[in-house]
C-alpha cells in the first residue's frame, strides 16, 4: 500500500480516556463567517475502531467543523489533538499526512481520467522519473477487490454511474489507511446495494482500528451504524450520546429544539378530478426510458426512486429544459413541444430546480429581482420597469411565503438555503403556474423550514394546481403526497397510497417488484 | 463566492455606486493622474486641452459602453478596435461613391449590427468561448479593412458630416462629447429602467438560473452583442469624423483602451456587476492617461506597457474586491 | 426495463459520445489528406522539393508554439502572450547576438526571458486568481509596448552564423537542424505530459481543479509549472524565425498565439480542459502551415488569409463542442 499516509504520524505520550486512546480531540473549537457564528466552542471526539455520528440541522455547523479537521478551513479558535498531540492544519495536506481523510459531500473524482488514475491520483507509482502504469492499475485493483467493489480498473470515469464514482471515493481515501476517516453523506449519490458496499467498507475499516466521523441527514442509517451521535445546533454543542440510547424522536427534537411529528398531509382525493399533466411513453435516452404517469389538478403526485432512476431528467423534459427523444407530454390535454423554459412558463408550467444556488436563483441579486425574472416584461410600460410595483409585488411575496429577509432590496445570497427555496418557490409561483414541478424541494433546509414548504405545497394543491413533487427523502414523499409514484430505471415501477405505505414498500419498488437488490 | 457587502444590494440593481475598493480605484486613480499631470505640465489644463481631451476620449466612451454591455453579460469582445476601423473604412467608401450621408450613416450601424450579430450568434449559439470568437472576428475585420481599402487611407469630405459629428458647439461643448455623454446615458438607462437590462444583468450573473426562469441567455447575449456592435460603429463614425479620413488602422489602441477603461471603472469581468457609470470614470482615467503621456511626449508604445499593466492592475482589484 | 437494460441505454448514449470523437479525431487525418489533394491539384508548385522544405519550416514554428499551447489548454487555461513573448525574446536575442554575446549565452538569455513571462503568467494567475485570458491579454499589451520601445520599431539586425546555423541553416544526416530540435523537444515534452507525474497533474488540475486540489494536488504549483514551459517554449521557438530571416523585428511574431490556438484546437485539444495530446497538435501543425502555404501560392491575399484562419477556428471549436456534449440543453 501507499508509504506516504505511513508517514509522518505522531508517536510520544497518548493522551488517555478510560481505556481507549481518543484518535481525536476537539475542545472549544470556534468559527465565524462573516455575518454568521458557523461553530461555538464545539467539542468532538473519536475513539479508535468508533463509529462517531454528527448530526444536525443545515447551518448546525456539521460541514464546517469537519472542513476544519480535514484542513480545507482553518478555526478562529479551538484545540485540535490528533492522538494526543495538539495539531494545526493548514491545508488538505496536513490533515492527510496524519491520516485523516475525508470523503466530501460533492463528488471530487475526475471525469477525464479513468478508475485507477483517480484511485491514485497524486500517488502515482514511479520508476525514476515517469510514472509505472501497470503497477498503477495493479494496485488500484487490487483495492477495489479488497473492498468488495466490483469496478474495473481501466474503465474511465466518465462512463460510471453516479453511484459507482461515490464508491471509487470512498476507495480512493479507504485505500490509504487512513486513522480518521470522514465521510460527509455519504450515501446520497449510493443505490440500495452501494449502500450496503459501503457499510461493509465501514465494517471493515470499524474492525481495523479506524476512527469514522459520519455526517448524515438520514436518522435511520445513523442509528443503525454510529456508535455515538453528536448533535449540534446552530454552531453549538448540544449532546453526545450513545446511539443505542436514542430514538428518532429524540434526536430531532435535540436538532431541532421543538417535536416535529411525521404528520401525513396528504390525502387521497375523494372527487374526480381532471387530468392536467400527462405524460405518454416518454424517452430522454439514457436516463429516461418511457415514463408514463398522470397528474391531476388539486393532487400532490410523489415521484421516489433511486438516485439514477431518472426523475429529474423527467422533470427537466416536463419543463423544456431537455428534449425528449420519444413520447409526449400533454398538458390539459394538448400536446407540447417546448423549446426552451420561457414557452413552458407561458403556458402554466413552473419548475423548482434541484439546486437553488447553482438553478435557482442569481445570487448576486436583490430578491425583488430574482422574483421578478420569470415577468420581467410585465413589469415594464413603454419598454421602462417599473420599479415600484416589481417591489411592492416582491414585498408581497416576502409577506405570503414568509421569507425572512432584512428587505425586497437584500441580496439573494445572503439568505440562509430555507429562505433562498421560498425565494425560488415565489418566484415560480408569481406565474400562476397549473403545474408546479418541484425538485428535491427541502434539501439541506433545516426541519423548521422544511415543514413550512411542505405546508406551502400543500395550499398550493389546494388551489387547483396539479403539483409533482421529485423527492429522495422517504419521509418527506409520504408526508407530502396524495399519490406515489416509484420510478426505477427510467419508468414507473409501481404506484402506491401514502395513507397506508410505508417506507419499505417504495423502497421494495425502486428495487424492482420480485429482484433481489 | 463570499457574502457581498451591504452596499451591494444597490449595486447589484445597477443603482448608484456604491463606494468600496472598487469604486475608489477609479476615483483615486483619476485623481491622482489629473494632478500628476497638471503639476507636470501646464498645458494641461489648458481649456483647449481639456476639450481636445473630450473629443479624442469621445470614441473611446462610446466604445467602452459597447464593452460594457458585452462584459455585463458575461463575455467579452476583443474585435471592438478592427470592426470600428472597418466600419470608419465602409463609411468613407459609401461617402466617397456618392451615397447620401443620412443613408451611409444606417448602413454603417447596420454593418457593425451584422458584425455584433455574428460574434454573437458563435459565442450564445455555436457555444464557443467569446474570446476566441471575438479573436478571430478582431482578425477577420482587420484583413477586410485592409482588402476594402487597398491598404489606403480614404479621406471624407462631406462638411454637413463634419458640421453635425464634429464641429457644433452647443453650450460652447464640442459636439462630440455630447454624442458620447448621451450614448452612455442610454446604455446606462437601458441597463436600469429595461426589462432587457435586468436580463443582461441576470444572465451575466448566472445564465442557468436566468434561463430557468424564462430570460433566454442565448437570446440575452446576442442582443448585447448586436447592440454593443452597433455602438462600435457609431464609435467607428466617431473616429471618422475626428480624423476626416478612414483607414484600416485607425484606432490601434482601442481595443485595449476599452477594455481597460471598463475594468478599472470596476465593472467585473465575471459578468453581473458593474454599470455605465463605472466605465464612464474609467474612460476619463484612460483618456487623461492617453493625454497627459501625449503632452509629456511619453511615446505610444510605452502608453501600450502602461495600459497593459492597468488592465492586470484592475483586474486584480476586481478580484480584491470579490472577496469580502 | 430492467436496471441492465437501462444501464445499457445509457450505454449507448456514451457509445455514441464516444464515437463521435473517434470520428472527429479521424477526421484530421482525412483532412490533412484532401488538403494536400487540393493544394497539390490546383498549384504546380505545392509539391516542389522547396516547397515542402518550406512547409516543414513553418511547421516547426507551429509545432513549438502549439506544443506550449497544448499544456496551457489541457490546465484549462489560456496565454494570449505568447506571440508577443516570442517576438521580444526574439528582439532580446538578435540584440544580444549583435553586441556579440556568445551564442550559447544569448540562446540561454532568451530562453530564460520567455521563461520568466511565463513564471510571471503563471503567478498572477496562481496566486491572484485571475481568469488567465485578461491576464495573459494584459501581459501581451506590455510585451508589445516593451519590445517596440526597446527597438523604437526598427528591426534589430546581427550577425552570428553559427547561431543561424544551429536554428535554421544546418542539416544533420540530411535533415535540417530545426527539425531535430522539434523531435527532440516534441518527445521530451510527451514523455513529461504522459508518463510523469506532472503530467498526469496537467490534465487532473484541467479536468477539475477544485477536486484536484482537494485531493491534495499542488494545483497552484501545476499551473505555474505550465505557465512558465510555455513561456520557456516560446523563447526557444523564437529562435528559428530570427535566425532564418537573419534578423528581429518587434512586430514579427504578433499574431503567433492565433495560430497557435488554431493548430491546438484543429488537433483536437479541447477548450474545456483536461483532454489532448501533443501528436495531435502535431496534426493540427501540419495542417495549418499547408493551409498557409496552400492559400498564399494561390495568389490569395494575405488580408484574406487571415479571414479564412479565423473561420477555421471556428469550425474547429464548433466541431469540439459537437464531439464534446449535447448541445440540446439550456
Amino acid at each position: 500500500m501507499d508509504d506516504v499516509a505511513a508517514a509522518g504520524r505522531p508517536s510520544g505520550p497518548v493522551r488517555e480516556t478510560g481505556d481507549r486512546p481518543l484518535l481525536l480531540r476537539i475542545e472549544e473549537m470556534s468559527k465565524a463567517f462573516p455575518g454568521v457564528q458557523a461553530l461555538d466552542e464545539v467539542r468532538f471526539d473519536l475513539h479508535p475502531g468508533e463509529v462517531h455520528a454528527l448530526m444536525g440541522e443545515n447551518g448546525a455547523g456539521k460541514s464546517t467543523l469537519m472542513k476544519i479537521v480535514a484542513g480545507v478551513e482553518r478555526p478562529d479558535s479551538g484545540v485540535i489533538e490528533v492522538e494526543g498531540r495538539p495539531v494545526h492544519l493548514h491545508r488538505p495536506g496536513d490533515a492527510q499526512a496524519l491520516g485523516i481523510m475525508t470523503v466530501f459531500q460533492e463528488l471530487t473524482v475526475l471525469d477525464n481520467l479513468d478508475v485507477g488514475r483517480n484511485l491514485l491520483l497524486g500517488r502515482e507509482p514511479r520508476r525514476g522519473p515517469l510514472i509505472d502504469w501497470s503497477r498503477l492499475y495493479r494496485d488500484g485493483q487490487q483495492s477495489l477487490d479488497d473492498f468488495g467493489v466490483d469496478l474495473d480498473a481501466h474503465r474511465p470515469l466518465d462512463r460510471l454511474t453516479v453511484g459507482a464514482k461515490q464508491l471509487v471515493e470512498i476507495v480512493r481515501a479507504a485505500r490509504l489507511e487512513p486513522r480518521i476517516l470522514i465521510m460527509d453523506e455519504p450515501t446520497s449519490a449510493l443505490g440500495r446495494r452501494e449502500e450496503e458496499l459501503l457499510f461493509a467498507v465501514v465494517e471493515r475499516l470499524r474492525a481495523a482500528g479506524v476512527g469514522i466521523v459520519y455526517i448524515s441527514h438520514r436518522i435511520d442509517e445513523v442509528l443503525r451504524i454510529a456508535d455515538r451521535v453528536t448533535v449540534l445546533r446552530d454552531g453549538r454543542w448540544v449532546r453526545t450520546t450513545a446511539a443505542a440510547e436514542l430514538d428518532r424522536d429524540t434526536l430531532i427534537r435535540s436538532m431541532v429544539g421543538r417535536d416535529v411529528s411525521d404528520e401525513r398531509l396528504g390525502r387521497t382525493a375523494a372527487e374526480e378530478r381532471p387530468v392536467r399533466l400527462e405524460l405518454r411513453d416518454v424517452q430522454r435516452l439514457p436516463r429516461v426510458n418511457g415514463v408514463d404517469l398522470q397528474v391531476r389538478a388539486g393532487e400532490v403526485l410523489g415521484i421516489a426512486g433511486l438516485v439514477g432512476s431518472g426523475r429529474t431528467e423527467m422533470g427537466e423534459v416536463v419543463y423544456g429544459v431537455a428534449k425528449r427523444d420519444q413520447g409526449s407530454v400533454l398538458l390539459d390535454g394538448q400536446e407540447l413541444h417546448l423549446r426552451n423554459p420561457g414557452q413552458a412558463l407561458d403556458l402554466g408550467i413552473g419548475y423548482v430546480p434541484e439546486d437553488r444556488k447553482a438553478y435557482g436563483l442569481v445570487l448576486g441579486m436583490a430578491v425583488d429581482e430574482n422574483l421578478a425574472l420569470p415577468s420581467l416584461r410585465r413589469f415594464a410600460r413603454l419598454g421602462l420597469l417599473r420599479w415600484s410595483a416589481l417591489r411592492a409585488s416582491a414585498r408581497d411575496w416576502i409577506q405570503r411565503l414568509r421569507i425572512k429577509a432584512t428587505s425586497s432590496r437584500q441580496v439573494a445570497e445572503t439568505l440562509s438555503g430555507g429562505n433562498q427555496q421560498k425565494v425560488v418557490l415565489a418566484k415560480v409561483l408569481s406565474r400562476s403556474p397549473r403545474v408546479l414541478v418541484l425538485d428535491e424541494p427541502t434539501r439541506g433546509i433545516d426541519v423548521g423550514s422544511k415543514r413550512e414548504i411542505h405546508e406551502l405545497i400543500r395550499s398550493i394543491a389546494e388551489d387547483g394546481v396539479a403539483v409533482m413533487v421529485i423527492s429522495s427523502e422517504l419521509p418527506e414523499v409520504l408526508a407530502v403526497s396524495d399519490r406515489i409514484v416509484v420510478m426505477r430505471g427510467g419508468r414507473v415501477e409501481g404506484e402506491l397510497d401514502p395513507a397506508t405505505a410505508t417506507e419499505e414498500d417504495i423502497l421494495s419498488l425502486a428495487f424492482g417488484k420480485g429482484q433481489t437488490a | 463566492m463570499s457574502t457581498t457587502a451591504v452596499g451591494d444590494e444597490t449595486e447589484a440593481a445597477g443603482r448608484g455606486v456604491t463606494f468600496d475598493v472598487r469604486t475608489a480605484t477609479p476615483v483615486v486613480g483619476l485623481l491622482a493622474v489629473c494632478v500628476y499631470f497638471a503639476v507636470r505640465t501646464p498645458a494641461f489644463l489648458q481649456v483647449t486641452n481639456l476639450r481636445n481631451l473630450l473629443v479624442v476620449a469621445a470614441p473611446l466612451a462610446i466604445t467602452a459602453a459597447a464593452m460594457t454591455l458585452v462584459i455585463l453579460v458575461g463575455e467579452i469582445d476583443l474585435s471592438v478596435g478592427s470592426v470600428a476601423a472597418l466600419c470608419a473604412v465602409a463609411f468613407a467608401l459609401a461617402l466617397a461613391n456618392g451615397m447620401p450621408l443620412a443613408l451611409a450613416v444606417v448602413l454603417t450601424i447596420a454593418l457593425g449590427a451584422l458584425i455584433g450579430a455574428v460574434n454573437g450568434t458563435l459565442t450564445a449559439y455555436g457555444r464557443i468561448p467569446s474570446f476566441i470568437v471575438t479573436l478571430g472576428m478582431f482578425s477577420a475585420a482587420e484583413g477586410a479593412s485592409f482588402l476594402v481599402s487597398g491598404r489606403q487611407t480614404i479621406p471624407i469630405t462631406d462638411l454637413t458630416f463634419f458640421a453635425l459629428a464634429y464641429d457644433a458647439r452647443p453650450l460652447g461643448v464640442p459636439v462630440p462629447g455630447l454624442y458620447a455623454l448621451g450614448t452612455m446615458l442610454a446604455v446606462g438607462i437601458l441597463l436600469r429602467y429595461t426589462a432587457f437590462g435586468r436580463s443582461v444583468y441576470a444572465v451575466g450573473g448566472n445564465p442557468r438560473a436566468a434561463s430557468l426562469s424564462g430570460v433566454s441567455a442565448a437570446r440575452t447575449k446576442l442582443k448585447s452583442f448586436v447592440l454593443a456592435g452597433s455602438l462600435v460603429a457609431l464609435g467607428g463614425l466617431a473616429i471618422a469624423a475626428r480624423l476626416a479620413s478612414a483607414k484600416p488602422d485607425a484606432a490601434p489602441t482601442l481595443t485595449l483602451d476599452a477594455i481597460a477603461a471598463v475594468i478599472i471603472g470596476g465593472t467585473s469581468l465575471m459578468g453581473g456587476r458593474g454599470s455605465v457609470a463605472r466605465t464612464a470614470l474609467g474612460v476619463a482615467l484612460i483618456a487623461v492617461i492617453t493625454n497627459g503621456s501625449n503632452l509629456l511626449n511619453i511615446h505610444a508604445d510605452v502608453q501600450f506597457t502602461i495600459k497593459g499593466v492597468i488592465i492586470i492592475v484592475a483586474v486584480l482589484i476586481d478580484r480584491l474586491g470579490s472577496r469580502s | 426495463m430492467s436496471t441492465a437494460e437501462a444501464a445499457s441505454s445509457q450505454q449507448v448514449v456514451v457509445e455514441r459520445a464516444h464515437d463521435r470523437r473517434r470520428l472527429a479525431d479521424w477526421g484530421i487525418y482525412v483532412a490533412l489528406g484532401l488538403l494536400v489533394v487540393l493544394f497539390a491539384l490546383t498549384s504546380d508548385a505545392f509539391l516542389s522539393v522547396a516547397n515542402l522544405t518550406n512547409i516543414g519550416r513553418q511547421a516547426t514554428l507551429l509545432m513549438l508554439a502549439g506544443f506550449a499551447m497544448t499544456f496551457v489548454l489541457i490546465s484549462r487555461e489560456i496565454d494570449l502572450s505568447v506571440g508577443a513573448n516570442a517576438t521580444l525574446v526574439g528582439v532580446v536575442t538578435a540584440t544580444a547576438l549583435h553586441a556579440g554575446q556568445p551564442t550559447l549565452l544569448a540562446v540561454a538569455l532568451g530562453i530564460g526571458l520567455g521563461a520568466l513571462i511565463g513564471a510571471v503568467n503563471g503567478a498572477l494567475v496562481v496566486t491572484a486568481k485571475l481568469p488567465s485570458f485578461i491576464v495573459t491579454l494584459g501581459v501581451f499589451y506590455i510585451l508589445q509596448g516593451v519590445a517596440r520601445s526597446m527597438t523604437g520599431g526598427a528591426t534589430v539586425l546581427y550577425h552570428a552564423p553559427a547561431f543561424r546555423d544551429i536554428f535554421a541553416r544546418g542539416e544533420l544526416l540530411g535533415i535540417p537542424t530545426p527539425v531535430w530540435l522539434v523531435v527532440f523537444v516534441g518527445v521530451a515534452l510527451h514523455l513529461t505530459l504522459r508518463h510523469t507525474r506532472f503530467g498526469s497533474n496537467v490534465y487532473a488540475v484541467g479536468g477539475d481543479a477544485k477536486s484536484s486540489a482537494m485531493v491534495g494536488l499542488r494545483v497552484a504549483w501545476t499551473k505555474f509549472g505550465v505557465f512558465t514551459l510555455a513561456g520557456a517554449l516560446m523563447g526557444l521557438a523564437a529562435m528559428g524565425p530570427i535566425a532564418r530571416i537573419g534578423n528581429a523585428r518587434p512586430d514579427a511574431l504578433i499574431g503567433l498565439e492565433f495560430d497557435a490556438i488554431a493548430v491546438v484546437v484543429i488537433g483536437g485539444t479541447s477548450f474545456s480542459g483536461g483532454r489532448g495530446s501533443l501528436p495531435r497538435t502535431v496534426i493540427g501543425a501540419l495542417i495549418i502551415a499547408i493551409v498557409n502555404n496552400g492559400l498564399t501560392l494561390l495568389n490569395v491575399p494575405r488580408d484574406a488569409q487571415l479571414i479564412v484562419k479565423g473561420a477555421i477556428i471556428v469550425v474547429a471549436v464548433l466541431i469540439d463542442r459537437w464531439v464534446g456534449g449535447r448541445g440540446d440543453r439550456v
